[in-house]
């Protein structure tokens, strides 16, 4: 296990250098570049502009810059994002917890259905709960989820009301009421929205695969055995049938762990949700370089690391895979 | 000049570019009603009393503020902020006129503020001004501003406007004097902002100082609060100049992404000002009775553009006539065969102004002779010039014009940049009415880069190498530096001279002159009479057609009140004037 790890983790390191390099090609390939918003401002003059893509580096050849960029990367430093002007890193780091609280509080919720909803679906394969499950998930899975988004606002924003209070039932946005003193209820009741936004087309889609993967398990041999020997059903689902059905979903599980990292960009730009999928968003439109570079490199780096833990996990829960 | 300036254009580039991601479900074309251009004033003013101190008014922003620092360059959004903390020597009035704000009043050769030989500018500030940390505000913060900004390698983005300053002295703490190299007729356009010497840092290092997302300003606001990518928070500055103002207690400033968000806010009365609100979120939040859209013309004019010399000849220079558009008979036919009324009227719904010359704004207000929409008079010229139909196929040919093969289509290249809707079909609808008097056009739209490329980007319009050029451009409060730009007749671009901007190859000596004349004085009414027989010369000649002047505004609550739309300045520019309806 020890040798399969070093070995996972060396051999992500050219794999990350040429992400990086692709990713630098593919973002001075696209047309504009940082100093694009100040040229259509149209109030900065060309040779201001000049002096300021100078100073920036932006004119080296492409190797130069992302030589520099490697550089400084190497030594810890994520470089200074064009627009802002502020250290890259800072800008991540304003936006991470954001993002953090949402997706897991999302994700968890997501799980906390999920689970039961896709054992019982299995397990009632057929029955009308199995029937309504299935026409809600495709639902989930298949409207747009911005639009359920807006729609959650309408209702819940604009239609209903608190009755005590008479104000909109949820907020339309924001992880806090502004300038009110830190409240866990108050984060809470503007986490709602957001996370029923998301954890719909979770809910649907992690409980369809679990579903899915039940049905394979409970049907194998060794279930019909562990029956058959007199344990109790509720021993023989969860046991027999779930612990194995699960494997396959903690592999997706660990896949989708950059996804916390990454942020959802439609949740946050509905919510107002300051996280980092409108972060990551606003600097491709401003072909802000050094925040993409840093974010995207990021993310691969733990769309490899999540690869390497998902076989690690695999190797755990199910002891007939041996790691070499 | 340069860091004033207004622009929507970025917001409606950026509009178009989000039209073609799943997250804008509206076009956001341009604003509000009740466009009809007023005879007196045309923009928006609620200057109804008496206002009501106290409250907080919540400004609805669709994207962060990336700096408040704006002598290192930031976005017009952030601008929408900086505006109600930071001010400078002097801003615009709605009317485009220059008007003291920090300083006790505009120097003038009448006054003594400006020098005999023009050369030196006297700046005297307004006795007893405080910062809003309660720091006097002396001529050494000028002096800063200026060290600051000058030099690119503080990171300053505004550096070349700069350029003709020699010195900055401070004989006494109200008094700044500034000595140029040569008259700038856009001093009084020198300082829009003054920044505190005491609360920023090293002019050196401008770009990191805790200033730019921590400002300290003589503005009606102070920053209190910056929560990143959520809002902004401001409350009343104390020390503010005016007593009794601003009435409000705070404007807070929040970023909301998404339109229909911003909408909903509005209607359900959490939002009072949603800056340049979509025609359907306007339309919404009238319909829910929970604000009104309120506009002033916006510095943006579409004009069609003319190529006077031969295109596609690799000679860039005005020598040979363009051999279609060369003819001016030809030039006055297009603009009488276009129904600008009905592109105003039908196709954006009466949203934008009228507009018969760029010099037709702000202080210059040169009226020239309008255009007329008269297609039977369009067809007569070109049959005169010897443009016609004969083969039947309603495109007109050359019979018997001069430089032309006979035979020869009337047809004609029209460029416009890509991702901008509402400029397309502004093309579309010319194109249609060229086509009505046998004119053919052949629509070919470019990326913004390309079109206003440089002249290594082998740009179109600066090679020299289109027929007709359709696009918004616009002038600031000062306009001495685009009009020079712009017309003169030495500016014709080139390999030679790549900076070039008349890429209409309109060479006129006199228009040269009036340039330079209009330039070299600060007294006001010559500077228009020089500028306005440029107008009209420009009108004579046609080198340019305007077809329509966007407009400027946003969507504000009901209770809001105290605003004036302006042209000239961002949407706060007047924040120590709103109050709110308790």
């Amino acid at each position: 296990m020890g040798a399969f790890l070093l070995r996972r983790l060396l051999g992500a390191i050219p794999l990350l250098l040429f992400v990086s390099i692709a990713v630098f090609l593919m973002l001075q390939a696209a047309p504009g570049g940082p100093t694009g918003a100040y040229m259509r401002r149209g109030n900065i003059n060309a040779a201001d502009l000049a002096a300021l893509e100078q100073r920036l580096g932006l004119n080296d050849p492409i190797p130069v810059q992302y030589g520099k960029w490697l550089g400084r990367v190497l030594q810890g430093d994520l470089g200074t994002a064009v627009t802002s002007k502020r250290p890259v890193a800072d800008e991540i780091l304003d936006r991470l917890p954001n993002t953090l609280i949402l997706m897991s509080v999302a994700w968890a919720v997501t799980l906390v259905i999920a689970i039961p909803v896709g054992i019982l679906s299995a397990v009632k394969q057929y029955s009308k709960f199995d029937h309504f499950v299935t026409t809600f998930t495709f639902i989930g899975q298949s409207i747009p989820i911005f639009w359920f988004g807006l729609i959650l606002l309408l209702i819940f924003y604009m239609r209903l009301e608190n009755p005590f209070t008479g104000d909109p039932l949820f907020p339309p946005g924001g992880v806090a009421t502004m300038g009110a003193p830190f409240s866990i209820t108050d984060r809470l009741w503007h986490l709602v929205l957001p996370v029923t936004m998301l954890a719909a087309g979770w809910v649907a889609w992690y409980s369809r695969f679990l579903r899915a993967s039940m049905l394979e398990t409970i049907h194998q041999d060794y279930v019909r055995t562990a029956r058959a020997k007199g344990l109790g059903e509720r021993l023989v689902i969860l046991r027999h049938g779930f612990r194995n059905a699960a494997i396959p979903l903690v592999t997706l599980m660990a896949l989708d762990v950059p996804f916390l990292f990454t942020g959802a960009l439609f949740t946050e730009v509905i919510f107002a949700w300051p996280g980092m999928g409108r972060l990551f968003y606003a600097a491709a439109e401003r072909r802000d370089y050094g925040i993409l570079m840093a974010i995207i490199m990021i993310t691969s780096a733990l769309i490899i690391l999540a690869n390497i833990l998902a076989d690690v996990l695999y190797a755990v829960l199910d002891p007939r895979i041996r790691l070499r | 000049m340069g860091i004033r300036s207004r622009l929507s254009q970025a917001w409606r580039v950026a509009a178009a570019a989000a039209l073609l991601t799943p997250l804008a479900l509206t076009p956001a074309v341009t604003l509000a009603q009740e466009s009809t251009p007023a005879a007196e004033a045309p923009y928006y003013s609620d200057t109804e009393g008496p206002a009501v101190p106290g409250g907080t008014a919540s400004f609805l922003l669709y994207e962060e503020p990336d700096t408040l620092n704006p002598l290192i360059g930031n976005t017009t959004i952030a601008q929408q902020v900086v505006t109600a903390i930071l001010e400078g020597l002097t801003y615009n009035d709605p009317d485009g006129n220059f008007q003291p704000m920090l300083a006790a009043e505009l120097p003038t050769l009448e006054n003594g503020g400006v020098s005999e030989d023009l050369k030196t500018v006297t700046w005297h500030l307004k006795p007893g001004l405080l910062w809003s940390d309660g720091q006097p505000v002396t001529s050494e913060d000028v002096k800063f501003t200026w060290e600051a900004v000058k030099d690119t390698a503080n990171g300053s983005a505004f550096a070349t406007d700069y350029a003709l300053i020699t010195d900055v002295q401070t004989p006494d703490p109200e008094t700044a004097v500034v000595t140029y190299s040569e008259f700038n007729a856009g001093y009084l356009d020198q300082f829009p902002y003054i920044l505190p010497k005491h609360a920023t840092g090293e002019a050196t290092d401008m770009t990191n100082w805790e200033f730019n997302r921590a400002p300290i300003g003589t503005g009606p606001f102070v920053l209190s609060e910056w929560a990143p990518g959520e809002y902004l928070a401001t409350i009343r500055n104390e020390n503010y100049r005016e007593e009794g103002k601003p009435y409000l207690d705070g404007i807070n400033f929040l970023v909301v992404p998404a339109e229909e968000a911003r909408t909903a806010r509005m209607i359900q009365g959490d939002g009072d000002v949603m800056l340049w609100a979509g025609d359907e979120a306007e339309q919404q939040i009238e319909d829910a009775g929970a604000g009104m859209g309120r506009i002033a013309p916006g510095i943006w004019v579409v004009q069609m553009w003319f190529n006077l010399s031969k295109p596609f000849d690799d000679d860039p220079s005005a020598d040979a006539p363009h051999p279609i558009l060369g003819d001016l008979r030809v030039r006055q036919a297009i603009t009488m065969a276009v129904n600008r009324e009905r592109i105003n009227k039908e196709l954006l719904e009466g949203r934008v102004f009228d507009i018969d010359s760029p010099f037709a704004v702000g202080w210059l207000q040169c009226e020239v002779e309008p255009f007329a929409y008269d297609p039977e008079a369009a067809k007569a010229l070109l049959e005169e010039a010897g443009w016609k139909d004969e083969d039947g196929d309603g495109i007109r040919e050359a019979h018997g014009v001069e430089g032309v093969e006979d035979g020869t289509p009337l047809s004609l290249n029209m460029n416009g940049y890509t991702g901008y809707s509402t400029l397309e079909l502004i093309e579309l609808a010319v194109q249609e009415d060229l086509k009505a008097v046998g004119i053919e056009t052949m629509l070919e739209n470019q990326e913004f880069a390309v079109i206003f490329g440089t002249w290594d980007d082998a740009s179109p319009r600066l090679l020299g190498d289109y027929d007709l050029l359709v696009f918004d451009a616009g002038w600031f409060a000062e306009p001495g530096k685009d009009i020079l730009q712009d017309f003169d007749p030495a500016g014709v671009p080139s390999a030679e001279n790549p900076g070039g901007r008349n890429f209409m190859r309109w060479v006129r000596e006199d228009v040269g002159e009036w340039i330079k004349a209009g330039n070299s004085t600060p007294d006001v009414e010559e500077r228009r009479a020089n500028f306005c027989n440029i107008a009209n010369a420009l009108r004579e000649d046609i080198a340019t057609f305007p077809l329509l002047q966007f407009s400027e505004g946003s969507v504000y609550s009901n209770r809001m009140h105290g605003f004036t739309v302006s042209t000239w300045e961002y949407g706060t520019w007047d924040a120590e004037n709103w109050w709110v309806q308790q």
